[in-house]
């Protein structure tokens, strides 16, 4: 035996096999000379080994997937990719705010993750208020760069896009930008401007599937929702704000009546204003009688 | 990168185990195992290279459960009925396994905080005293205290609700 006496720590290193071979032959010793310590060791064993049979279970379940580190890597390393993207959202967020004017709380602040429509149109508020109102560089290349543009557009968003022949709606191409949102180096601003020479700016979102083409029949017909396969006539009023804010008002009403209709009621009441201002401008001038556009 | 993944995957199912002895809440620990693996993930670089991934993983799980426990504490735990799981409706199984199972977890749940983690840690997930006494931030005396503490009271715990029962005596 030992010169060292065996002490409560033992008894538990004991318990929990955490002694070496000699120190535990040692606290062996010691309990066959004492029944009462070792009945209160022994159950302590017996509770130690009850613990790890009744949670054993736990560790044998299957991982679920929100406990997948190669998953929870992934996502992180997204979010990552472009570090300059949340800084450019604040830059953006604060000249929204420095702007005023344009209320998007409970939208862009409260919900972070949007998604759809209700994405889009905050994206092209705040595009908008970025550059809409921008007299001296709206746009980064202008009509006479219409191809570097779409293929720099195209590269970047790994999609290939095109320019709408807005035209017969009375916008003519201004030129393009690429803009960042939450999802990625994302559709181009393409300023039209209207033929009555109020400017517009139109914001859409190349990186989403779409026929361009397609949605401006649509617009330039009656705007019908989910007429686009699966795409509410909404996007394409979601995509043209126009720089005149003045008149938004009095739309206002019947806007957020259409907005309601395409079931989304998050996006800025003035936002869609302005979208749907346009639309029904273009209508209003379709009545008329045509006189040279 | 793919080292990281290797050396926590690994360690997921004692971490489970561990949050859910500790908390007794699935959904809670779970969502703590979470909290612990996206911190752990973002601030990797922060890990002592000599150190065991495995505590610094366990340091970050245990204070996020205790966070957790501490803000729950001033309030009853509520579930709505929607989400109550088995556990909070179900009548206990009478099947003995499942009953002594849920004896011993639950006398476990009854122990003060400080105790209960110590005796998980090294009964449950084999982490030696000095492991424990890193992970909980304490000196190891204070880790053998404890655990000496919750070893007796546990014993109380499961004897108590059988103290009618003849005891065995030792006879000389």
């Amino acid at each position: 035996m030992s010169s060292h006496p065996i002490t409560e720590d033992d008894l538990h290193g004991f318990v929990d096999h955490l002694l070496d071979s000699a120190r535990r032959s040692e606290v062996q010793t010691y309990l066959d000379a004492q029944p009462e310590i070792a009945a209160r060791i022994a159950a302590f064993s017996r509770q130690r080994e009850a613990l790890r049979a009744a949670a054993a279970p736990i560790a044998e379940e299957p991982i679920p997937p929100q406990l997948n580190v190669r998953h929870l890597m992934e996502g992180r390393r997204r979010s990552q990719a472009w570090p300059w993207r949340s800084i450019a959202a604040s830059v953006l967020l604060l000249v929204v705010g420095g702007a005023g004017g344009w209320s998007l709380r409970g939208t862009a602040v409260e919900r972070s993750e949007t998604s759809g429509i209700t994405a889009l149109a905050q994206e092209a508020a705040y595009t908008f208020n970025v550059y809409g109102i921008d007299h001296s560089h709206p746009v980064e290349f202008g009509p006479t760069d219409k191809a570097q543009l779409v293929s720099w557009i195209s590269s970047r968003t790994g999609r290939t896009v095109s320019v709408p022949n807005l035209t017969a709606s009375g916008y003519a191409f201004m030129g393009g930008r690429l803009v960042a949102t939450p999802h990625g180096a994302a559709g181009p601003a393409c300023p039209g401007r209207n033929t009555r020479a109020r400017s517009f700016r139109q914001f859409r979102r190349f990186h989403r599937v779409i026929n361009t083409d397609k949605v401006f029949r649509t617009h330039n017909s009656r705007p019908q929702i989910d007429s686009v396969s699966g795409w509410p006539s909404m996007f394409v009023s979601s995509s043209i704000a126009p720089s005149g804010r003045e008149r938004m008002p009095a739309r206002a009403g019947r806007c957020r009546q259409s907005t309601a209709c395409a079931g989304r009621d998050r996006v800025p009441a003035n936002v869609v204003a302005t979208q749907r201002y346009d639309l029904i401008d273009a209508d209003a001038r379709r009545e008329r009688p045509k006189s040279g556009t | 990168m793919a080292d990281m993944a290797h050396l926590i995957e690994p360690v997921i199912p004692a971490l489970r185990r561990y949050a859910r002895t500790f908390v007794r809440d699935v959904g809670a620990a779970d969502d703590l195992v979470q909290d612990t693996l996206e911190r752990a993930i973002s601030r990797w670089h922060q890990r002592r290279s000599d150190g065991d991934a495995r505590s610094w993983l366990f340091t970050i799980l245990h204070n996020l459960a205790v966070n957790h426990l501490r803000r729950t504490a001033r309030r009853r735990r509520e579930v709505p009925l929607d989400d109550a799981g088995d556990s909070d409706v179900a009548v206990p199984s009478t099947q003995e396994d499942a009953l002594r199972r849920e004896d011993i977890l639950g006398a476990v749940g009854q122990l003060p905080d400080d105790q209960r983690s110590v005796l998980l840690l090294v009964s449950l997930e084999d982490v030696s005293y000095a492991e424990a006494a890193r992970v909980l931030d304490i000196p190891i005396g204070t880790v053998m205290s404890r655990l000496a503490r919750a070893r007796a009271r546990l014993l109380k715990l499961l004897e108590e609700p059988a103290s009618d029962r003849p005891r065995l005596r030792s006879v000389q």
